[in-house]
């Protein structure tokens, strides 16, 4: 288990004893420890603010707020919704929730969801009374993953709601170009719509003054009998969206900046991280200070 | 229909699924369906899955029928199929 996964329910608790959203202000503030636990993805992100035409200032601010974005939103839902309900009510906002209503009412639905901004959608929809669209659990590997698909289509295929990343790991479906670097739109969610049916809401969240604003757009056109054009059809329908987006809420990109699910990290990098990551834990663990202290008793 | 006649409709299902680029020479019921067999990415395990029940007229049990282990090999989903018209 990585010393972060350790660390995570002891923070929680902790930060869930204190105030919203001083809670989340302090999860924000220790976005700079993530450089030293991820020095890749620091370069990453520097290289990546530096491509955005949108930004305001210098990209070390820009690269400074994607990582208090990615430390906020680590444990995000679990602050966000403690409380009593109409205070976690009034930090949520839903736009578009009717279309997502409409759909499901219909029948088969795929709300499309990315790995921007806090990761919270299906419960703020929940929470503000829209349908729940069912997410299967992320699984690795052809095999699990195809269980996991073929799940979603028979939830689809009885008429339910149901949420899938268009921007995880599987088949590369296509490319959306955004400044920095492109977004790899997978093939699992794409397939699901053209066997099942299901209307495709592409559904984006974002945080906004200590509120998070899920925005439930429109359909993705019907399927195109041609597999190529479908995808093309697809592939514009959602270009616009994503790229305001990137233009309007760039540090909440940090999947993008960091290229979570896009090429693989150079060898040298990767071992640099774990270096860093050996440090803390061995830090953590005090074998640092007891090793330093035995060796100042030996010498003295 | 018999053990060998599903066996063979599974694997016809399964290559035209992989085509034949990917489709090893030697293909037999210890084929895995992924890495160092057919090497099918979970999109195309799916296509087989479903046109499988289309074929034999089943319906799988996503938790139960669909592991790792009887998805892993020809063989082994061939299994599932005669236990799933069975049962």
């Amino acid at each position: 288990m990585s010393l972060l996964a350790r660390l995570r329910p002891h923070t929680v608790r902790l930060l869930q004893k204190a105030p919203w959203p001083l809670n989340e202000h302090l999860l924000a503030a220790c976005g700079p420890v993530y450089w030293f636990l991820h020095p890749h993805s620091f370069r990453r992100s520097l290289e990546w603010a530096a491509c955005q035409p949108s930004r305001r200032g210098p990209a070390w601010r820009l690269a400074l707020a994607l990582a208090g974005h990615c430390a906020r939103y680590y444990p995000y839902g679990a602050l966000l919704f403690t409380g009593e309900v109409p205070a976690v009510r009034r930090r949520l906002v839903v736009e578009g929730g009717e279309r997502l209503e409409q759909a499901a009412a219909r029948g088969a639905t795929i709300a499309l969801v990315f790995h921007l901004g806090p990761q919270v959608a299906a419960s703020v929809l929940e929470h503000c009374g829209y349908p729940k669209p069912m997410f299967i659990g992320t699984r690795e590997g052809a095999l699990q993953w195809a269980g996991g698909l073929y799940q979603m289509r028979r939830l689809l295929m009885n008429g339910e709601t149901v949420g899938i990343s268009a921007d995880g790991l599987g088949r590369e479906a296509f490319r959306i170009p955004l400044p920095g670097a492109p977004m790899i739109v997978r093939a699992g969610w794409w397939v699901l719509r053209r066997s099942t049916g299901a209307t495709t809401l592409p559904v984006l969240e974002r945080r906004e003054r200590s509120r998070v604003v899920v925005t439930v757009h429109p359909p993705l056109p019907a399927p195109d009998p041609d597999p190529g054009r479908d995808l093309e059809a697809c592939r514009q329908a959602l270009t616009p969206i994503l790229m305001d987006y990137q233009r309007r809420f760039p540090a909440q990109c940090f999947s993008l900046a960091f290229s979570f699910f896009g090429s693989e990290r150079p060898s040298t990098r990767r071992s640099v991280a774990a270096a860093w990551r050996r440090i803390g834990s061995r830090v953590l663990r005090g074998e640092l200070r007891r090793a330093f202290v035995g060796r100042a008793r030996v010498s003295s | 229909m018999t053990a060998d006649a599903i066996l063979s409709e599974t694997l016809a299902i399964l290559s035209r699924i992989a085509a034949s680029i990917r489709t090893p020479a030697d293909v037999g019921p210890a084929t895995p369906l992924t890495d160092g067999g057919f090497w099918l990415d979970s999109v195309e395990i799916l296509e087989v899955v479903v046109a499988c029940e289309e074929r034999f007229g089943v319906v799988f049990d996503a938790e139960m029928d669909l592991t790792t282990e009887t998805l892993k090999t020809v063989e082994n989903l061939a299994a599932v199929i005669r236990a799933k018209k069975a049962g």
